[in-house]
């Protein structure tokens, strides 16, 4: 920290107030010399643009003598106490005047997401869930060829395949051999316990065991249509370009699978479907939209995607990363709600809050030109 | 005493009009803030100095809701007196 010299303060008070330079140095003494002289008798002087100081009593108090140990006795003094102005205050914390109080359980909110905020997540289109389900449907897709090949019965695969699914066979293959020896083992385990006690738990691992088997068995079957197309597509998946066709494809694989696994996550998968096409369809339209083309009337007359009830302490930055991905779009938020929003912060708890319905460029959290453009325009607000 | 008093005395000492007073006041406490934005210590003889001390954020815990909140670090403008002014005020 550097330090200023009496003689710097001097010359600064001087030409703000255009007086001499002595008559300045005179003045500064004598404020100086009156704080003090009124500080003794008053107690308090408060200066306007400065701030207030005070007199306060310090009552004697028991301590300790940190180098013997012993209990001493602090006498009780006087202290003198400063309280900066309002407006100092402000003007020396401007670096920082940006941050404010935040509660926990904001940011545990940023952290982990609700269930709801969750189901908000799906139905968007974000990089992150596009991510998330081709890795689903790569699962999805190697759980299935091992179940078909297992079934010895694919239907002839393109050239490039053969050896894939020959391969996969192969692992298939020792997997059942390796599951018929393990049920062997059962049984054996089983009759010599059965011998012993008359029943036991390995009956209804066994049971389990024979029910997935069947299960899949007929899942491969009744979906053969589907594992055809699939296979028909698998030739492109060898080169990682073309990712965009087979995406479609992965889709319905991962639909059609879904219902062996249980109904409420098929109707979820379903749904996230739906909007994936959604999405996919309206970049299509919108393939070449300019972000830079965006006004304030289309956020307000976009298509509303959903309604969100605002939670108490949650703002419009926060409203937006759930919505979008990024609390850069706030704007948009904002503008689809003016409304009902007076101000940028003035969001209150159970407000319900449209969100628009926005061209893919527009709202990608993970492409910097949006993102940059959304900046902008919060700067303007 | 207020700033009313002190300008009045102040006017009385020097010899000036209350409203040169007033403006000298004005003039010299806008340069004071001013210098200690630019994260400067500035030391009045016989009196005390005047510097800027960065608060480091800190958690508090709402008594009446118990939610937990994070206060974000903060600058203010401390005045320490010098050891003339202390002994000035040990006894009144």
């Amino acid at each position: 920290m550097d330090k200023i010299n009496i003689q710097e303060i001097i010359d600064l008070i001087a030409s703000q107030s255009k007086q001499t330079k002595k008559f300045s140095e005179q003045f500064l003494r004598e404020l100086v010399e009156v704080i003090g002289e009124y500080l003794q008798k008053d107690g308090i002087v408060k200066v306007k643009g400065l701030g207030t100081f005070k007199v306060i009593r310090v009552e004697q108090r028991r301590s300790v003598d940190v180098a013997t140990g012993n209990e001493i006795i602090l006498p009780s003094h006087n202290k003198v106490q400063f309280i900066p102005e309002e407006g100092v205050k402000q003007q020396v914390n401007a670096p920082y005047a940006h941050l404010s109080t935040t509660t926990e359980e904001e940011r545990r909110n940023e952290n982990s997401w609700s269930s709801e905020s969750r189901e908000n997540l799906f139905s968007m289109p974000s990089h992150e869930q596009e991510s998330q389900r081709s890795c689903k449907g790569e699962m999805k897709k190697e759980k299935y060829l091992s179940s078909e090949s297992r079934e010895n019965e694919i239907s002839m695969p393109s050239d490039e395949n053969i050896h894939k699914t020959e391969f996969c066979k192969e692992e298939g293959e020792e997997k059942e051999e390796r599951e018929e020896s393990k049920e062997l083992e059962e049984s054996e385990e089983r009759k010599e316990s059965e011998e012993r006690k008359g029943l036991n738990p390995w009956w209804i691992v066994l049971i389990v065991i024979n029910i997935l088997l069947i299960a899949i068995l007929c899942t491969s079957q009744y979906w053969k249509p589907y594992t055809d197309k699939w296979f028909a597509d698998e030739s492109d998946e060898f080169y990682p370009e073309t990712v965009a066709a087979d995406e479609s494809a992965y889709e319905e694989v991962n639909v059609s699978e879904e219902p062996v696994a249980a109904d409420t996550v098929a109707v979820m998968v379903d749904s996230t479907l739906l909007a994936y096409q959604d999405s996919v369809s309206n970049a299509e339209v919108s393939a070449k939209f300019d972000i830079h083309s965006y006004t304030r009337k289309m956020a307000a007359e976009a298509p509303v995607r959903e309604v969100v009830t605002v939670i108490d302490g949650s703002r419009l930055t926060m409203v937006a990363y759930r919505a979008y991905g990024s609390k850069d779009f706030w704007v948009y938020v904002y503008d689809a709600n003016r409304d009902v929003l007076r101000s940028p912060s003035g969001v209150n708890k159970g407000m319900e809050l449209k969100i628009a319905d926005l061209p893919p460029e527009l709202t990608d959290p993970d492409s910097p030109e949006a993102l940059e453009f959304a900046r902008e325009l919060a700067q303007k607000y | 005493m207020n700033n009313k008093g002190l300008i009045a005395e102040l006017s009385k000492r020097l010899g000036v009009t209350q409203k040169q007073a007033s403006d000298m006041l004005d003039a010299s406490t806008a340069a004071i803030v001013d210098s200690m934005k630019e994260d400067t210590s500035l030391m009045l003889h016989g009196f005390g100095s005047f510097e800027v001390r960065k608060k480091s954020e800190r958690v508090i815990i709402n008594p009446s809701s118990g939610l937990q909140m994070n206060v974000p670090p903060k600058l203010t403008l401390v005045f320490k007196p010098s050891e003339k002014c202390k002994l000035l005020i040990t006894n009144c």
